[in-house]
């Protein structure tokens, strides 16, 4: 899932410094999950700021509300009335639930509440930590498991660095080497010789080097494929 | 008395339970529960016991009766071991008489008469409002028993903080000269002076003797100074010192001159395992290991060394403590018997001397000695037992027949506890539901007749019910009582002024004052003004919620209302007593509160428990001893069981031990057994029979069976039951070292067992018999103690002596672990001749195989020489590991398990028969290894704790819990991993927020409602049932006086 955490309340509040109307939008998927934008977190975010407003000039009024997911359109329908009524919407949501508030509504006034981190799964209670770097070519396969990609510093996709040292990255004391897990995987695994294996280089323009993603499925669109009015020529098809 | 009643089949069936400590509330609260009147009797002037003084509890380190054994509920009940024991919630078929000596006895089993001797208090427990007035104007200064000597208290005291009964006492001793201070200044006309001691007589059907212990006092030791040094503590005044109620609050500081030490030492076995004392009292070496553990933690730098012979670690996760004593802590163990101390007056420090690891002789300097003393009979019980008719043992101990150990010499009577033989509190615990599972099963006839069902937040029994209005609809009519407590608040705060500021609050229309709100002429005037003004809030403002609440809300609930539309305002501790200086802050203050209550009332609504049927049955699984006793006692006691055993046969280890130490042949049990569970009328034995899953929870469990036909196929049967008994077992470990299997002379202790009883006549050709302790068996990740090994070392040596007395036998150990009274068989070993030679984990025994003839080398540390030895034979005591598919079981019947591999229990002191989640039971070696008499009682007690929920009915679940609301649920797993408790789950069958699969659910009938879930949940999709978000906000926002969204005086019951 997209694991996100929470602008410093000052940065927030500087952004909605000029408004009265202030809504916090949470999101019910993953940032409520990873405890930065669900219910919980959107009801304490506009507490804060109400506090804030009420210690200063107190002009501003903040309400919260969550919806499933920002998304999607037909959820962020859910709150339309609420976000065409404020002065400014804090968008708890992932960078692209925040974006897709504007796109819906374009007259809308949005600042993002979050800083939106990677896409990881939570390694026990508190504790999330990064598993993909979504660079649309997955090595998985070669190296048993372990994302080398998202996992090493420097995404390396031949063995490790000098820098890994006792099972650690040279980067953090607190960063595991991807490279010496993969390795002491292989070994129990009794393959180790498989890194012997000769591959091509990988196709790193499905990544963020290949410029913005789009992936057209055809076999789903409503419309016949002729009849497409944008990107007749869609990545990946 | 009257009350006393017979029951059908003639007995008298009220239970007598001498002894008010741990064990006699336990089993006295258990009784209480089946529906058995109890006479619970205590010779001190409060409940306790013992166990009262006691600031940590060894391994877990929780203050000690908190974790008791709380019905439902999670959180401290502190000084009680259950809601049972609530002053003012005191379970209703408890009779608690308190100062009472039994000073006659006569009779059989079903009728006993006892004539009770009950000395005055000469303080009304029902007047006494704890305001500590007698105790200050009380000029008298004496030792205080419960400090150990170490500070003073009043003639007029309260044995300790929260005392049950919740009141002062007056001892009228030599100390008192009769100033009558006291009973001038008392508020409430409590203290009557002139009361006399009353004799009274009972009828009881059954008795308990959970008599305790006394402490060695070892002053006449002169050699060790006890009582002239006084830096040398024994160890329950250590125990004082470093408790945070003790007389220095918990600082470990020197009596001589109150400096903090910087070297203490420990001596072990002061009154135990000496000549006058053959015995161990179990429980002093992990006492020291603990309070050198608080010494570290409490002091910078200090230095703690143990004396102590055998380090005697035997019990669940026991082992793994004493090493975290040993490594993390620093606290240094010395294999030595200090004999004798000096002080040196000057500096009041003591001189010890002992040989070091090397063998030198050190002198050593320690600022304080604490001196472990040992376990005796109490005072009175050779008394007592004559008077009872009960056999005591050579040590004064309460003699019991190893197959029935609960049982006395006097039928009917039953011991629990360390009267018994010396143990520790699990132990303790484990005998006390054992005794009282043994009183309901002769008792069956009466269960239930006492039904107190817990359907309220309060203990009541069910013919003083009466009918619920339904408020629900009506407008909210708030009632506020403000409590004086005599002159404690009225003389602080002004509560006119309390009640001007709170009588034209939302949806209040009465406000009074009442002088003393917890007396009889206050409650009765809270039910009248109820019904006359037919209110459906109500607040009262008086003292504490955690002694008075249960008392308001019966109140509330007898005046026609459900118990939850109440809420409570502390004036007492949190107003008048905290800000005497400032009165008028105080007021407001107080003003603010009972605010905040009113606009939090508005929000109530009323709460009801679940009433579920439960399946009157029980499954038992496993079918060894423990699993048949278990069987036996719920089946005796009139209920179905089930009984699954995974092998062809009956019997479990028992089928393998031939004789005792003691010298009993316990195959006359196994047959007994065995013939009498097969001949149950109640009892459906399913052997080749396992488990294959079980749903439903606590009073409705269904499970799913695999068992043959006699055809020979398999058949999948499901059976419906309340409760489950866990009785699985343990069983040797295999050999992974020491050349077994490469050799035919290298056997575990079980195989030599057995051809010890079938071929004795092989004995005649050894010449050199060598067995090793602790070996680490294959399946064994850690080394843990198995506690029985050591006696069934013994039992070998001193047979194969007995037979062939010129064989040589050599035991190489590292710790000798013969608890309680089979010390007595480590000395008659010895005696003997047997050989005992300690290694080290460092320097462990070398087995080698020469031209076939076996070779063991082993380093003697005390000799500093290496022995050579050439056994004929060599036998290892394998470690006791849980029976196979014990993890498998664990998943299926979701239980957890300890880092031994054993099930885990609740709690490993107070509650070591229940599990966490409600229902099931577990004993014998399925919770850890231990000897044949203390698993049939630890059966008995699970099968007593069994017996107690299957005497309810209807039973109750739910109430305050936490509710998910599945349509905000996102299915983030954060209440599965935060609970405490492990009880949420996804429902992948149902829908959550946005009709996605998956939702979480909560049990309402295992919720404990903690709140901790609640807390966490980030969609805010779980509310805690009277403690929901907008009650407590409507609540808060009350304290400024703003008006919550949508409440007001109209609001109405949803």
């Amino acid at each position: 899932m997209i694991v996100a955490e929470q602008k410093p309340l000052d940065e927030i509040m500087q952004s909605v410094s000029e408004d009265k109307n202030v809504l916090v939008l949470g999101c019910g998927t993953c940032v409520t999950v990873c405890f930065a934008g669900g219910e919980k977190e959107a009801e304490i975010l506009a507490a804060s700021m109400r506090m804030r407003s009420e210690m200063s000039d107190g002009g501003c009024t903040v309400d919260h509300l969550t919806i499933q997911r920002q998304c999607e359109w037909e959820y962020l329908d859910s709150a339309a009335d609420a976000i065409k009524g404020a002065d400014k919407v804090v968008s708890l949501a992932c960078g692209i639930g925040a974006q897709a508030i504007i796109e819906r509504f374009p007259e809308a006034q949005m600042v993002p509440g979050l800083n939106t981190r990677f896409y990881g799964l939570p390694t026990k209670q508190g504790v999330w930590e990064e598993r993909c770097g979504g660079c649309g070519d997955c090595v998985l396969e070669y190296t048993d498991g372990i994302c080398p990609v998202s996992r090493c510093s420097k995404s390396l996709l031949n063995g490790p660095c000098g820098g890994s040292h006792d099972g650690l990255c040279e980067v953090s004391d607190e960063m595991e080497c991807a490279w010496h897990l993969i390795v002491e995987r292989m070994e129990k695994l009794g393959h180790l010789d498989r890194l012997e294996e000769m591959h091509e280089p990988k196709n790193w323009s499905a990544a963020r080097d290949g410029g913005p993603g789009k992936i057209v499925r055809e076999d789903l669109l409503r419309e016949p494929p002729g009849e497409v009015d944008e990107g007749e020529e869609g990545t990946g098809s | 008395m009257a009350q006393d009643r017979k029951s059908t089949n003639g007995k008298h069936d009220s239970v007598l339970v001498i002894g008010g400590g741990v064990a006699g509330m336990r089993a006295a609260a258990d009784l209480a529960e089946s529906g058995l009147k109890v006479y619970l009797v205590e010779s001190a002037p409060g409940l306790g016991g013992r166990v009262s003084q006691l600031g940590f509890m060894f391994p877990t380190h929780d203050c000690v009766l908190c974790r008791g054994s709380s019905d439902h509920g999670y959180g401290c009940t502190r000084p009680s071991i259950s809601p049972a024991f609530q002053d003012h919630n005191l379970h209703p078929n408890i009779e608690l008489m308190t100062l009472t000596e039994v000073v006659g006895f006569e009779g059989q089993l079903g009728n006993f008469t006892v004539t009770l001797q009950r000395n005055p208090r000469h303080v009304d427990p029902a007047r006494c409002i704890n305001c500590r007035l007698c105790a200050v104007v009380c000029p008298v200064s004496m030792p205080s028993e419960f400090q150990m000597g170490m500070s003073n208290r009043k003639a007029a005291y309260k044995t300790s903080p929260r005392a049950i009964p919740d009141a002062y006492v007056i001892e009228k001793g030599p100390w008192c000269e009769g100033c009558s201070k006291c009973a001038s200044i008392c508020p409430t006309q409590a203290i009557d002076l002139e009361s006399e001691p009353e004799t009274v007589t009972i009828t009881v059907g059954a008795a308990i003797l959970a008599l305790g212990y006394k402490l060695f006092d070892p002053t006449p030791l002169e050699e060790f100074g006890h009582g002239r040094y006084p830096n040398v503590l024994t160890s329950m005044q250590f125990e004082r010192l470093a408790s945070r109620s003790g007389p220095t609050e918990g600082i470990v500081a020197r009596l001589s001159d109150g400096k903090m030490p910087e070297r203490i030492a420990w001596l072990q076995c002061i009154g135990s395992r000496d000549q006058e004392h053959p015995y161990c009292s179990s429980v002093c070496c992990m006492i020291a290991t603990k309070q050198a553990m608080l010494a570290k933690q409490r002091l910078e730098n200090v230095d703690c060394k143990v004396f102590v012979m055998d380090e005697r670690a035997f019990n669940k996760e026991y082992t793994k403590y004493y090493n975290k004593a040993m490594d993390t802590h620093g606290v240094d163990y010395t294999r030595c018997r200090i004999s004798a101390l000096r002080e040196d007056p000057k500096t009041k420090e003591l001189i010890l001397r002992y040989p070091d690891k090397e063998g030198n002789t050190v002198t050593e300097r320690f600022e304080m000695v604490v001196l472990a003393v040992g376990m005796q009979p109490p005072d009175r019980s050779a008394g007592l037992a004559k008077m009872m008719g009960i056999e005591l043992n050579e040590h004064g101990f309460c003699e019991t027949d190893k197959f029935q150990p609960l049982q006395t010499s006097q039928p009917g009577v039953y011991v629990a506890g360390a009267f018994q033989s010396p143990k520790e509190i699990a132990e303790t615990v484990l005998d006390a539901a054992g005794a009282a599972g043994e009183v309901m099963r002769v008792f069956h006839d009466s269960l239930g007749e006492r039904p107190a069902p817990r359907q309220y937040p309060f203990l009541q029994h069910y013919d003083t019910d009466v009918a619920e209005r339904d408020v629900s609809g009506e407008p909210v009519r708030t009632g506020v009582f403000v409590c004086g407590c005599g002159p404690m608040v009225s003389q602080t705060l002004d509560l006119d002024h309390v009640i001007d500021k709170t009588k034209d609050l939302p949806g209040v229309v009465f406000t009074d004052k009442i002088d003393l709100a917890c007396f009889d002429e206050g409650l009765d005037f809270i039910g009248d003004i109820i019904r006359l003004k037919k209110l459906n809030r109500i607040v009262v403002a008086a003292c504490s919620p955690r002694t008075h609440e249960a008392l308001f809300q019966k109140t509330v609930r007898n005046a026609g209302l459900n118990p939850y539309l109440f809420e409570m305002v502390n004036l007492r501790e949190h107003c008048a007593w905290v800000h005497d200086m400032e009165p008028e802050k105080s007021t407001a203050k107080a003003a603010e509160l009972v605010r905040m209550a009113v606009h939090r009332v508005l929000r109530l609504e009323a709460i009801n428990r679940i009433a579920i049927q439960p399946h009157r049955s029980a499954l038992v699984i496993g079918g060894g001893v423990a699993g048949m006793t278990a069987a036996l006692t719920i089946a005796d006691s009139g209920y179905d069981v089930t009984l699954l055993e995974k092998s062809e046969v009956l019997g479990g280890n028992l089928r393998h031990i031939y004789y005792l130490v003691e010298g009993l042949n316990p195959q006359r049990l196994l047959r007994d057994l065995i013939n009498r569970v097969r001949g149950h009328h109640r009892i459906d034995v399913l052997t080749n029979s396992e488990i294959n899953g079980v749903s439903g929870s606590i009073g409705r469990f269904l499970s799913i069976i695999e068992s043959p036909t006699p055809e020979g196929q398999t058949e999948t049967i499901e059976v419906e039951h309340g409760v489950i008994v866990v009785a699985t077992g343990g069983r040797e470990g295999t050999p992974a070292a020491y050349r077994h299997g490469e050799h035919e002379s290298v056997v575990t202790q079980l195989e030599m067992e057995d051809w010890l009883a079938h071929q004795p006549e092989k004995l005649r050709n050894l010449k050199n018999v060598v067995m090793i302790q602790c070996v680490q068996p294959a399946e064994a990740s850690h080394f843990y103690c198995s506690r029985t090994c050591c006696t069934n070392t013994m039992k070998n040596a001193i047979r194969i002596k007995m037979m062939n007395p010129d064989c040589q036998v050599t035991v190489l150990y590292k710790d000798i672990i013969t608890y309680g009274f089979r010390e007595q068989y480590y000395t008659e070993a010895r005696r003997n001749g047997v050989v005992f030679v300690r290694y080290s984990d460092e320097d462990p025994p070398v087995v080698d195989i020469v031209e076939g003839q076996l070779m063991v080398e082993v380093n003697d540390p005390s000799l500093d020489r290496r022995y050579l030895l050439t056994p004929d034979l060599l036998a290892l005591s394998m470690s006791i590991i849980p029976a196979d598919d014990t993890s498998k079981l664990a998943k299926i019947l979701k239980l957890p398990e300890s880092t031994e591999g054993f099930f885990l229990e609740a709690d490993l002191k107070m509650r070591p028969m229940d599990f966490v989640n409600e229902g099931l039971f577990l004993c014998g070696m399925a919770h850890y290894p231990r000897f044949l008499e203390e698993a049939i009682s630890s059966a008995q007690a699970a099968a007593g704790r069994a017996l107690t929920v299957l005497n309810m009915d209807p039973f109750y679940v739910g109430g305050v819990i936490a509710d998910v609301d599945a349509d905000k649920c996102v299915g983030c797993l954060t209440c599965v991993r935060t609970c405490p408790f492990k009880i949420p789950r996804l429902l992948y069958d149902r829908a959550g927020v946005g009709a996605i699969g998956g939702h979480a659910w909560i049990d309402p009938a295992l919720c404990q409602g903690c709140g901790t879930c609640t807390g966490e949940c980030p969609a805010s999709a779980i509310q805690l049932a009277h403690y929901r978000d907008d009650q407590i906000m409507t609540g808060a926002l009350g304290v400024w006086g703003e008006e919550a969204d949508s409440g007001g005086a109209d609001a109405t019951n949803r």
